[in-house]
Order: structure tokens, then C-alpha cells, then sequence
């Protein structure tokens, strides 16, 4: 333990909800004191919490990273099932992926048990997407086309609209990377038909298609990404851009 | 008689200094039953001092329990004096956010206030009828879109911004219309000619003294090279573009180097290299190694014609010189040019999207009354006032001053940054000189840069993967707060908007960092 109380400004009572505010907001510190294990009684949300302050601690020490771990698989070993295990699995996951160094095979396993475990929960459905990153990740660079929409069949779909969305735009990543554009853009107009993408990175998927669709020769459905565009994102500083493509594509029309 | 002086010298000395500590401790004390908001920023222009002194006296008598403290850093020392208050506990409570200052994406996000809850709603100092009742954020130009204002990888609000960036060409009315017939607008190849005709002694009423077309300084020339190199680099826009979102960052152009898209002899960044060697014969040797001040010192003693500078300038410019100062495009070329023609494929943008002179909150007690002045600050008379005493383009939304300024609208002026200033800055400042010296120029300074650059830019790359892997770690705890507070909706049949816009981030940016892993590993650059 470190110091839960001396570190806590922000709240007069332990109140879990201003702990999560306050980690909402990147305030590790103020959050402390919501998660304390000896004020009240502990619970598996006081353990989730105080695992995510030492994930959140600043500078980040590996000794951090192992006091979170250490709490949380306390957490998945407990017997009892909670909304708050099934996040314990997915921070392990993203431990073992983003904070250790060559541990994929591991986060992978992690991120499989919370899907087998909890297969409604939000965060699990986020973890197929992370799982087609890692699976995507390993083949070799030299992989040829068929390995990878063979690779790409076999992935767990996420179930959600939003994460769906994501889903579609990793795959199309790592497509555009390959040089594959007319997957890719089946990839992008799917995140785009389901209408899950917000604000900047709304206007962003909208000039992938218009560009992508206008490189592969399907110039209607550029010229309808790029008018949403034009349409939604006003002042975007693209849009001159834009402009100039949706001319020369009407130029083009026969 | 001497010593007797001298010693009288010294006893003035230490009571003026004892008077002075005085005075300085006095004005950073709180009187009982007040509290102090310090505002510190490296603003120096006397015309934003001014503005902040009496932003700070009008915020006073609405809140006499309020004093506002003003303290102005110099620039070359603010990042060192930031830190070391950030770090002491000793900062003040608004900071102007220092976008050179290597690591401050780590401060802001552990020192600084999310402003989110207050930028969704409306400003309370706002009472126009074109801006009362929207949402804070809504009423600036940019619509805090600004790197400083937001923190996408974040996804939160950290700072206001007062101004919008942008550059420049200025230059003297009474020249023009004495010398060149009243122009206002000229082109690279007509700018060019300005060299004869400014000092023909049939027009210069008897003033021989020579004039350049353009000031001398590392400042002004940076602005009009970026002007020049964007006006002929448009293609790399398209070229360079990894993501094909027609944005082009650092990474982009870096990779591209390391991959052999780009490279100092490409056609179209040697027609930059060429523009800007040809261009810096229209300014006094010596202007890399001359600063800001002597450029502006130049132009206002009539010893050139024009300065390149930011919108902000013109206020200091007025002020300097004698002659009424206008402004207008930089002189690019365009598509008629003989030589640079081809590579032009329109005008180069001058609505810098982004606004500056951004200030942020640090966490403390002292938060709210500190976030109410930024309100106060971007508030309807206030923003009205700082166009008043400065002349600036303020961040705020305001349709009269965006149409009295007319900026051109056009391709993204980046990518003399992109290409010269992001993963190979040390080789090309250390190079720079080759390519305008006598016996220099663009081979000699190409050939350079291919040698120097990749070195650098490779341990670049390797520091953005680094960057990017830590700013994934940090979001882990934010992702796991917001899944949190949603626990509650669940059921409910609400979506939690909040999680869903984090998440996408979060796998964006790790797709992102994967694939720039899965590049140098491919390209035999592996960490």
C-alpha cells in the first residue's frame, strides 16, 4: 500500500463514484482516498479502483504495474462473478498487451476468458477487437493476400454497433498498410453504413472512403463520402482540398 | 569624498532593494479574505500586458474577493521556470501553455484541470446574440480543436486559447504608393522584380539608402519559406498520405523518407530548395543568424519593403513604424510561373485552423474561480477588448472580423514542417546554411541531408513509438472510469457515448503504433 490517504485532496468521504470521476479525468492522486480499503468495508469495485490508480500513478513505475496486477488477479480469482471482474480481465489483458513488453500470447488468453466469461460486457466486446490486432500483428510481413482474408474470416466479430465500428476500421488499417485498397474500403464503408463515428474522426472515415473509392475507381461513392463531408465539416481545413477532388471527379464523369 | 559616495551609492541601493521585495511580496499576497488567481504566460507584448492588467480590474470589481496576478516569463527561460514551479508546487493557478516544451503532454495531463465539464456549457460572461446559450467550446473559431485546447489522444479539453495563429506578409503603404504605384498584391515572380524597381532612383525621391524586398531575420524568413516550400509541395500532400485522410503529420513524412516515397532530391522538394535559395536573395545576407527584432528593425527604418510575421505582429508593427503598415498574401508562386508553375496546383491556405495563446488550469482548491476568469477573459467585453488593445484575430467567434480580413482559403501550408523540422530538425538547422551560402546551395545541401537525415529520423520514429505506447498506458485508467460511471446507465437503455468515443480512440491509436512497429520491422528498422 501506498499512501492512499496522505495522497487524497479531492474527497471528504471515500465515494467510489468521485474515484472514478477523478480517473476519468487523469487525476490518480485525488482518487486515491474513494478506493481505501480500511475506511469501509472492501469490495470488489474498491479493488478494481485502487488497481487503477497504480495503473494511473504518474511518474509510472513497473512496481506500480505490479501492485495493479497482483490486485487484480485477486480480483478474477475470486469465486463470486461481478460487472468488476470482468474489467479486472480486461485490465490484465491490457497489461500483460500495452504495459509488458512480449506478452502477447498472454493478453491474448486474458482477453479470451473475458470474452468466454462475460460475453455481454462492453469491455469484453472491445476485446475482439484488440484480439484482430494481435492476431493480425503476428502474421509475418511477408504474408500473402489469401493468408490474410483467410485470417481475417476466422476473427471473432464484436456484437455492438460502436465496437463494430472500431472492428472494421482496424481491419481497414491494416489493409491501407498492405496496399489493399479495395478491401479496405469494404472495411471503411462499413464503419461509415454504421453511422457510429463522431466528430473529428467522422470527417476523418469520410475522406478515407472519398480518397480510397476515388483511387479504386469507384467514383460515386467518393463523390458521396466527400459531399457529407463538405456538408457536415464546414470549416474542416481539408475541405478546400475536397473541393478540388469532387471537381475533378465530376470532370471525369463521362 | 569618493568613498563617502560610494557608500551612499550602496545604502540607496539596499533600501531600494528592500523596497522593492516589498512591493513584489505585497502583490503576491493574498489579503485575509481574498484569494490571488496568478496568471503566468510569456507573452511579452506590452499591448496583451495591458490587456491582462485591465482584464484583471474589471474581474476585481465584479470580484472583490478576487485579485488577478499577472506574470510575464520570458520566452527562452519559460519552459525551464514552468516545469520547476509545476514540479515545486508552486505554480501558479492559469498557465500559458508552452507548446516547445519538450514533455508537456506528461505535465498536462497529471497538473492540469479536464475542462470538459465547463466547455459543454454555456460561457456566463458571453451576451451577444450570435453566441449567448451555446456551449463555451462552440463560440471559438476552431471550435477548441487546437492541439493545445484539446488533447485528442486524451480525448479532454485542457486549455482556452485567446487567439488564432497564422502568418503574414506585411509591408510599407507609402513605399508601395510612392515606389510601386500603389500595389497591394504580388506573386513570387513579381516580387522578384521588386529588387529594380524599390530602388530605382527615378522613383526613391532622392533616398538612396538600398531596400530589400523582404526583412532579414530567421523569423520572417521561416514564415515566407513555409509559404514558398508549401506552394510547390502541394503533390506530397497526396503522396505522403498514409492514412488517405489528406493530413499529413510527422510520422507521415518520416516513414516516407525511411520507405524511399521522399527524399531531398525529389522534383518537387528541390523546386522548394530552389524557391527558397532563390528567395533569400531577396533579403540582406545574414538572415538565419539574425533575430526577430532586427527584422522588425529593418523594416520599420524603411530598409526593406515587406516582413513576414504573425497575425499578432501587426499590432507591434504599427506601433515601430513611422509608415502605415497593410498586409497581404505571401508572394508564392502560382501556376503561370515558367518554372515552379507545374508544381503549383493552387493557392496555399491562410486560415491557420488553429488558434494560440493558450492558457490552462493547474489543479487546485483555487480551480473554479480560475477556470470563471478564463470565462470572464473569453467573455463578450472582454474578447472585444482585446481586440481593442491588440488588434489581434481573436479565438472567438466573430463573423465581422473573419470577413474584414479576407484570408485566402487553399492547400495545407505543413509541409515545409513536415519535411524539414519534425524527425530530422538538428540535421537540417545544422545544414541550413548550405543551401543559401555563396558557394552553397541545392545539391550541396540535399546531398547533405540524404546522408544525415535518416539516422535521425529512424531514432525519431522509435521515440514516437515510445510516445505512443505510454499515451496507450495512460488512457487504460480513464477507459476503465468511464466503463465505470456507465455501470450505472446500463439497463437503462442509455449508451455510453463517453466510453464508446474513448475506446475508438484507444484502438485507433493503437492500430496506429502497431503499424508503425510492424514498419520498422519491415523496413529492418526494428526497436
Amino acid at each position: 500500500m501506498i499512501g492512499w490517504g496522505s495522497e487524497a485532496t479531492a474527497a471528504e468521504q471515500p465515494n467510489p463514484r468521485h474515484g472514478w470521476e477523478m480517473l476519468a479525468r487523469y487525476s490518480a492522486a485525488s482518487a486515491a482516498l474513494d478506493f481505501d480499503p480500511e475506511t469501509t468495508v472492501d469490495t470488489a469495485e474498491k479493488q478494481l479502483g485502487r488497481a487503477a490508480v497504480y495503473l494511473g500513478k504518474y511518474p509510472q513505475t513497473p512496481q506500480n504495474v505490479d501492485q495493479a496486477t497482483e490486485l487484480l488477479e485477486a480480483l478474477v480469482s475470486q469465486p463470486e462473478r461481478s460487472d468488476y471482474q470482468a474489467a479486472a480481465y480486461y485490465l490484465l489483458a491490457r497489461i500483460e498487451h500495452i504495459f509488458q513488453e512480449d506478452r502477447e500470447e498472454q493478453a491474448a488468453v486474458y482477453y479470451r476468458q473475458l470474452r468466454s466469461a462475460y460475453p455481454e460486457n462492453r469491455l469484453a466486446d472491445n476485446a475482439a477487437v484488440k484480439l484482430a490486432m494481435l492476431q493480425l500483428h503476428a502474421l509475418p510481413s511477408d504474408v500473402d493476400d489469401a493468408t490474410v482474408k483467410a485470417t481475417i474470416a476466422r476473427l471473432e466479430r464484436p456484437f455492438l454497433k460502436s465496437t463494430l465500428s472500431d472492428f472494421h476500421q482496424v481491419l481497414a488499417a491494416y489493409l491501407l498498410e498492405r496496399g489493399e485498397l479495395a478491401t479496405a474500403l469494404n472495411h471503411l464503408s462499413a464503419a461509415q453504413n454504421l453511422r457510429m463515428v463522431a466528430g473529428k474522426n467522422r470527417a476523418d472515415l469520410l475522406v478515407q472512403v472519398g480518397r480510397v473509392a476515388t483511387l479504386v475507381e469507384q467514383p460515386e461513392k467518393a463523390l458521396s463520402a466527400y459531399l457529407s463531408f463538405v456538408k457536415e465539416f464546414p470549416s474542416d481545413t481539408r475541405n478546400y482540398m475536397v473541393i478540388e477532388e469532387m471537381r475533378k471527379l465530376e470532370e471525369a464523369r463521362p | 569624498m569618493k568613498v563617502q559616495f560610494g557608500y551612499g551609492l550602496i545604502v540607496v541601493a539596499t533600501i531600494g532593494a528592500l523596497l522593492m521585495t516589498r512591493k513584489n511580496y505585497v502583490a503576491t499576497t493574498t489579503q485575509p479574505g481574498t484569494v490571488t488567481i496568478r496568471v503566468a504566460h510569456f507573452t511579452l507584448d506590452p499591448q496583451f500586458r495591458s490587456f491582462l492588467t485591465k482584464a484583471g480590474e474589471a474581474y476585481e470589481k465584479i470580484h472583490p474577493e478576487v485579485r488577478i496576478k499577472q506574470m510575464d516569463v520570458p520566452r527562452q527561460v519559460y519552459p525551464q521556470w514552468q516545469r520547476t514551479q509545476i514540479i515545486g508546487e508552486m505554480a501558479p493557478e492559469i498557465m500559458q501553455f508552452a507548446y516547445f516544451n519538450s514533455g508537456v503532454e506528461d505535465m498536462v495531463m497529471h497538473r492540469f484541470t479536464v475542462l470538459d465539464s465547463w466547455v459543454e456549457k454555456p460561457n456566463p460572461y458571453r451576451d451577444d446574440d450570435q453566441t449567448k446559450g451555446m456551449a463555451w467550446r462552440d463560440t471559438f473559431l476552431d471550435g477548441l480543436n487546437s492541439r493545445d485546447a484539446y488533447n485528442d489522444k486524451l480525448r479532454a479539453y485542457f486549455g482556452i486559447p485567446l487567439i488564432m495563429g497564422g502568418y503574414r506578409f506585411f509591408y510599407n503603404e507609402k513605399m508601395s504608393r510612392e515606389r510601386l504605384g500603389g500595389e497591394e498584391e504580388w506573386n513570387f515572380q513579381q516580387f522578384k522584380g521588386l529588387v529594380t524597381r524599390l530602388n530605382d532612383p527615378s522613383v526613391a525621391a532622392g533616398d538612396l539608402r538600398p531596400v530589400m524586398p523582404m526583412s532579414t531575420s530567421n523569423y520572417s524568413s521561416y514564415s515566407w519559406f513555409k509559404m514558398l516550400f508549401g506552394s510547390v509541395t502541394q503533390s506530397l500532400l497526396f503522396s505522403l498520405d498514409r492514412n488517405y485522410d489528406l493530413q499529413i503529420a510527422g510520422r507521415d513524412s518520416a516513414l516516407g523518407f525511411l520507405e524511399g516515397r521522399w527524399n531531398y532530391h525529389t522534383e518537387e522538394v528541390q523546386a522548394g530548395l530552389r524557391l527558397m535559395r532563390e528567395s533569400s536573395q531577396l533579403m540582406n545576407p545574414g538572415f538565419l543568424q539574425l533575430q526577430k527584432p532586427d527584422g522588425i528593425m529593418e523594416f520599420a527604418q524603411n530598409r526593406s519593403f515587406g516582413v513576414g510575421g504573425a497575425h499578432v505582429d501587426l499590432t507591434y508593427l504599427e506601433e515601430l513604424a513611422r509608415f502605415e503598415v497593410k498586409e497581404a498574401s505571401f508572394p508564392v508562386p502560382d501556376q503561370t510561373h515558367p518554372d515552379y508553375g507545374r508544381y503549383v496546383l493552387g493557392p496555399v491556405s491562410e486560415l491557420a485552423g488553429s488558434s494560440s495563446l493558450t492558457l490552462g488550469v493547474l489543479r487546485s482548491p483555487l480551480q473554479e474561480q480560475a477556470v470563471d476568469f478564463l470565462q470572464f477573459l473569453t467573455g463578450s467585453e472582454m474578447v472585444a477588448l482585446l481586440r481593442e488593445e491588440t488588434g489581434w484575430r481573436v479565438s472567438v467567434g466573430d463573423l465581422k472580423q473573419e470577413s474584414k480580413l479576407n484570408l485566402k482559403t487553399g492547400y495545407p501550408d505543413v509541409m515545409y514542417d513536415v519535411i524539414n523540422t519534425r524527425g530530422n530538425i538538428m540535421a537540417f538547422r545544422q545544414n541550413a546554411y548550405r543551401l543559401h551560402e555563396r558557394d552553397g546551395g541545392v545539391e550541396i545541401f540535399a546531398e547533405k541531408m540524404d546522408q544525415e537525415a535518416p539516422a535521425e529520423i529512424r531514432t525519431w520514429v522509435k521515440s514516437q513509438t515510445t510516445t505512443l505506447r505510454r499515451t496507450l498506458r495512460q488512457q487504460e485508467m480513464s477507459i476503465v472510469a468511464s466503463w465505470a460511471l456507465g455501470l450505472s446507465q446500463e439497463g437503462t437503455g442509455s449508451k455510453n457515448i463517453s466510453l464508446d468515443g474513448f475506446l475508438e480512440v484507444n484502438n485507433r491509436q493503437e492500430a496506429e503504433y502497431r503499424g508503425i512497429l510492424r514498419f520498422m520491422m519491415r523496413n529492418g528498422h526494428s526497436q
